[in-house]
């Protein structure tokens, strides 16, 4: 039976405190809790362990629970993904930590005294609901706002601008599926995660996932006819899912025991390569290159997507482990 | 001068409800881990009103009165609290008087730790 399995890190400079959240996370069905008294121990923890949720105090000695988020968020460390939820808590709640802590779109924030019911709660819905995060860049060009306050600048007339929100769903059909008109783009998706399928890898589906939602985006940009500068963009941010999916594939085989899934896994990647490079270089103008591409992309998606390297598992099993 | 009632030293009611577990090992696991780092917190926080450090004595407060809130130490929490405030503020006249208190608030709460560690069969005491 292919399990979830969840890494758990806990962050707290007081012992007390810090074995407590421990003992929560360590019984939440399907984790397995690391515990660091300090930053510094937690920054190597992130950095040579697959973390898959973040659970830290604020107000700790250098580097802090903020600077920890900053250093997570910005792409610091090689074994843990930048966009994991993170949970930060303090004993006080003043409204400049709440800021800084929402720039660095953290998952929670929690105020003093938690209980180990509401921990729990928290917990398990961080890891079944995911927030859009941004790049590791986004998050390193705050850095060096990190201990300014928030102030709205007074610089003449405001200017107006509009933005695509982007928000990815935990999709319930378990298909690949092209919808080369385009008449109804938004209803179904190009791609993508069947309902409780899993790789055994949390942080592999997160990529996965996070892969058909961009492919399926760029699909549905180019065949709704949107302007070019549109598509060029979701073709960049399908562009660097797939960089990540190979990036995070990479640090994780070095660290796993399932020779034959990684084999398999390595095989399908190798067949990813080629697709990669001729996304970054087609020209969104030719249709007839694009839809090619983008078939061979789905192709490449329903071979992946497919026993034995996914699996489906009943939501009720209680979670499985291979990290 | 209020009125208000003191608040209970111990309230096992509230470490009941932050672990969701009743059992005597939960309790005095949970109750000597405090005992051991609180004591210690309380000696550096001497120490620290000693030296006259506020910076020192308001992050000492507020770790002391997290883990007073995770074990039900209620009187201690409240006088962590303030101490934590008058240090940030660096009201010395606030800061002395609450410091006072707390050369009687910590062995009490300590006596009432030993009594109730005992009963609760933790002979270590």
């Amino acid at each position: 039976m292919l399990l979830k399995h969840f890494n758990v890190l806990v962050v707290d400079d007081v012992i007390l405190m810090c074995d407590f959240l421990h003992g929560v996370a360590n019984k939440v069905p399907g984790c397995s809790a690391f515990k660091a008294l300090d930053g510094k121990t937690a920054a190597d923890i992130l950095q040579n362990e697959n973390i898959d949720l973040l659970i830290t105090d604020i107000e700790m000695k250098s580097p802090t629970g903020l600077e920890l988020v900053f250093q997570l968020r910005s792409g610091s460390f090689d074994a843990t993904s930048h966009d994991i939820p993170v949970i930060i808590f303090s004993g006080n709640t003043y409204l400049e930590l709440i800021q800084q802590c929402k720039s660095y779109d953290v998952n929670d924030f929690l105020a003093k005294p938690i209980s180990f019911d509401l921990l729990t709660r928290k917990i398990q819905h961080h890891l079944l609901h995911e927030k859009p995060i941004k790049s590791p860049q986004y998050y390193a060009g705050l850095g060096s706002q990190l201990s300014k306050t928030v102030a709205v600048p007074d610089d003449g007339p405001r200017k107006i601008s509009v933005a695509i929100v982007r928000e990815q769903e935990h999709k319930t059909d378990a298909v690949a599926e092209e919808t080369p008109t385009g008449d109804k783009p938004d209803k179904k998706d190009f791609l993508f995660w069947p309902q409780h399928a899993s790789t055994g890898y949390f942080q592999l589906d997160r990529r996965l996932r996070n892969f058909a939602f961009n492919v399926s985006c760029f699909h549905n940009v180019f065949v709704g006819n949107c302007k070019p500068v549109a598509i060029e963009s979701e073709r960049k941010r399908a562009g660097e899912a797939i960089d990540y999916l190979f990036h995070i594939a990479k640090n994780m085989k070095q660290k796993q025991r399932r020779y034959d899934f990684w084999l398999l896994f390595e095989q399908r990647l190798e067949k990813l390569k080629p697709l990669a490079a001729e996304l970054a270089e087609v020209n969104v103008k030719h249709h007839s290159q694009v839809l090619a591409l983008l078939k061979k992309l789905s192709y490449w998606w329903m071979q992946t997507c497919s026993r034995p390297i996914i699996q489906l598992h009943d939501e009720n099993d209680g979670g499985a482990r291979h990290d | 001068m209020t009125n208000q009632p003191e608040l209970p030293l111990l309230d096992l009611k509230v470490l009941i409800a932050m672990y969701g577990d009743d059992t005597a090992a939960t309790i005095t696991l949970a109750l000597a881990g405090f005992r051991r780092e609180a004591g210690a917190y309380v000696q550096q926080l001497q120490s620290a009103a000693q030296q006259n450090t506020p910076a020192d004595i308001a992050r000492l407060c507020h770790s002391l009165k997290s883990m007073c809130g995770l074990v039900g130490a209620v009187r201690l929490m409240q006088l962590c609290s303030a101490l934590e405030l008058a240090a940030r503020q660096q009201d010395l006249t606030a800061l002395q008087a609450q410091l006072a208190r707390l050369t009687e608030v910590w062995p009490a709460l300590l006596a009432e730790l030993n009594r109730t560690l005992l009963q609760y069969g933790n002979a270590d005491v």
